[in-house]
């Protein structure tokens, strides 16, 4: 939604980019969360493919927008980071759709997402 | 057996009405972000709403008088036209947007290419609604609605924190900074506002008329109103849950319409996501046709043209054009790449901005004793009807500019 009203205006504000960084943390959360619990639950892989990509596009067009974007001097190394992240997060979505999914590239992409979420939680400005 | 089959009207208008795509989202959202502290939001809603479809069958019974009929004779000409086109714009938004979220949920099920889904619901609702008579299609889309009780299931499964969501019931809470308190506030309008969309209303008074409700009918009247809505209620209370179980906890704010859908099914995986799923799929596919037909409705309604469902199609040639067109247009706009959640955000938001004109003029001729001879609002009718009026006013005044300074709800 954000992405949508900065189209336009490509600065993004410290406020933003927090917002921004927010998405992409519960991103990289959700599909986390939801790799986790498919180990323990039966879903067609029509379902699985379906949601994840809605997940990927959700982090396409976060990728997309962010591209564009600059921001305030002080606050441009977080938002290189967000860009570097939010791409990473991206590719693994989109990798995650492509593989066959089983047990140690499941908990392989669970990690580096994990790692990804946590670098992100860091690096957002405060 | 009539009467329980009656009561269909008042669930497939109710879970049409506020359990729709928009709602499913929105109040996952809440959940996510608030956890069970915008209950209140649903309750006033949700009364809110049981109190004005009541006035509104009654009016529909008793004057004769659907929602934009009373529009036409208790607003003046020009504010009444731009009530019109609003509403119908809205009607048409809201519309492409449930097309588009059908399609999500049966390529969620099935995986089909999501376009070509979408091209074959939108021929085959209208396809429905064309061949079917209005009592089959409440039927059809109420009860298979009600399998959505899956997400209750799986809310109540999940241990939700009944004392947390007991304190749910207070609006008043402590917020960490400006932007949670607009952001707390921005949900608590949109949760308001979803409940009270205005194609429930003119939905609900033209079917009274479609169903041949005569004052004898009365008594039904609060019983559909109240009932359906109260299951439209649990069902939202359900969605409140589920985002406060299951996301908030890992700092995730849900955009897409498959988590929540997935949200409902989490206890038990697949076959529930398909419950779920066709539940969803019934709510939202109802939504879609109350509102191509709510804006046949209120247009000839508004001009005095012949309309109903019931009636020949050679009766009601505008009418039939009008549903049908809105289906066409609806499907073009989500067709044309128009993401189906970004729709439906700005019509609950819009549609909060244009309420007022739409309730204000039902509780003007409920509490009108010419029109409505014994059978006008009571005092605690027109005191309740009173209250939610300025709450629509103030939640109205506030959409916009909620709207703006949040971001669209973003966190």
């Amino acid at each position: 939604m954000l992405p949508f009203l900065v189209a336009c205006s490509h600065s993004l504000s410290h406020e933003e980019l927090q917002s921004e960084y927010r998405a992409s943390i519960s991103l990289a959360s959700e599909t986390e969360v939801f790799l986790n619990h498919r180990a323990g639950h039966t879903y067609s892989a029509q379902s699985t493919q379906a949601h994840l990509s809605y997940l990927e596009k959700q982090g396409a067009d976060i990728d997309r927008d962010l591209a564009s974007a600059s921001a305030k001097p002080p606050d441009l190394p977080s938002l290189d980071a967000l860009k570097n992240a939010t791409r990473d997060l991206t590719q693994t979505l989109h990798d995650l759709r492509s593989q066959t999914p089983n047990a140690p590239a499941q908990t392989s992409s669970i990690a580096h997402l994990d790692s990804i979420r946590e670098h992100l939680q860091a690096d957002m400005p405060r | 057996m009539k009467k329980l089959l009656g009561l269909t009207f008042g669930i497939m208008t109710a879970l049409g009405g506020f359990v729709d795509l928009g709602q499913i989202v929105f109040t996952t959202q809440a959940g996510a972000l608030f956890g069970y502290q915008l209950l209140w939001s649903i309750v006033v809603g949700t009364l809110a709403i049981i109190v004005y479809m009541e006035m509104c069958g009654r009016v529909a019974v008793v004057a004769g008088e659907p929602v934009f009929a009373v529009v036409r004779t208790r607003l003046s000409k020009p504010l009444g036209i731009i009530t019109l086109v609003a509403s119908n714009l809205l009607n048409l938004l809201t519309c492409a947007a449930e097309l588009g979220g059908v399609a999500i949920i049966i390529h969620l099920l099935t995986g089909w290419p999501e376009k070509l889904v979408l091209l074959g619901v939108g021929l085959i609702l209208p396809l429905i609604v064309y061949v079917s008579r209005f009592q089959w299609i409440e039927r059809t889309f109420g009860l298979s609605g009600l399998l959505m009780i899956v997400f209750a299931v799986s809310a109540v499964v999940l241990h939700p924190d009944w004392h947390a969501l007991a304190r749910g019931l207070n609006p008043y809470v402590h917020l960490a900074g400006r932007h949670q308190a607009l952001l707390y506030a921005y949900f608590a309008v949109g949760i308001f506002s979803a409940m009270l969309m205005e194609y429930e209303v003119h939905f609900y008074s033209s079917g009274a008329i479609e169903e041949d409700w005569k004052i004898k009918d009365l008594s039904e009247n609060f019983l559909v109103s109240s009932f359906g809505s109260a299951l439209g209620a649990l069902l939202t209370v359900a969605l409140l849950a589920l985002g406060a179980i299951l996301f908030l906890p890992h700092h995730i704010f849900p955009e897409q319409l498959s988590s929540p859908v997935l949200a409902g099914a989490w206890p038990y995986g697949q076959k529930a996501l398909i419950i779920g799923g066709l539940g969803t799929i019934a709510c939202i596919g109802g939504a879609s046709i109350e509102t191509a037909l709510s804006g046949a409705y209120n247009l000839c309604q508004f001009f005095n043209w012949p309309w109903g469902k019931n009636l020949p199609r050679k009766s009601a040639k505008i009418f039939t054009a009008t549903w049908l067109g809105s289906f066409l247009v609806a499907l073009i706009i989500v067709l044309a790449g128009v993401q189906p959640l970004q729709l439906v955000n700005f019509s609950i938001i819009f549609g909060m901005a244009i309420m007022p004109f739409t309730y204000y003029p039902i509780l003007r001729v409920a509490a009108d004793k010419n029109t409505m001879g014994k059978h006008v609002n009571n005092r605690i009718d027109t005191v309740l009807g009173t209250i939610f009026l300025i709450l629509i006013v103030i939640a109205a005044a506030a959409s916009i500019p909620l709207m703006v300074l949040t971001h669209i709800g973003q966190p």
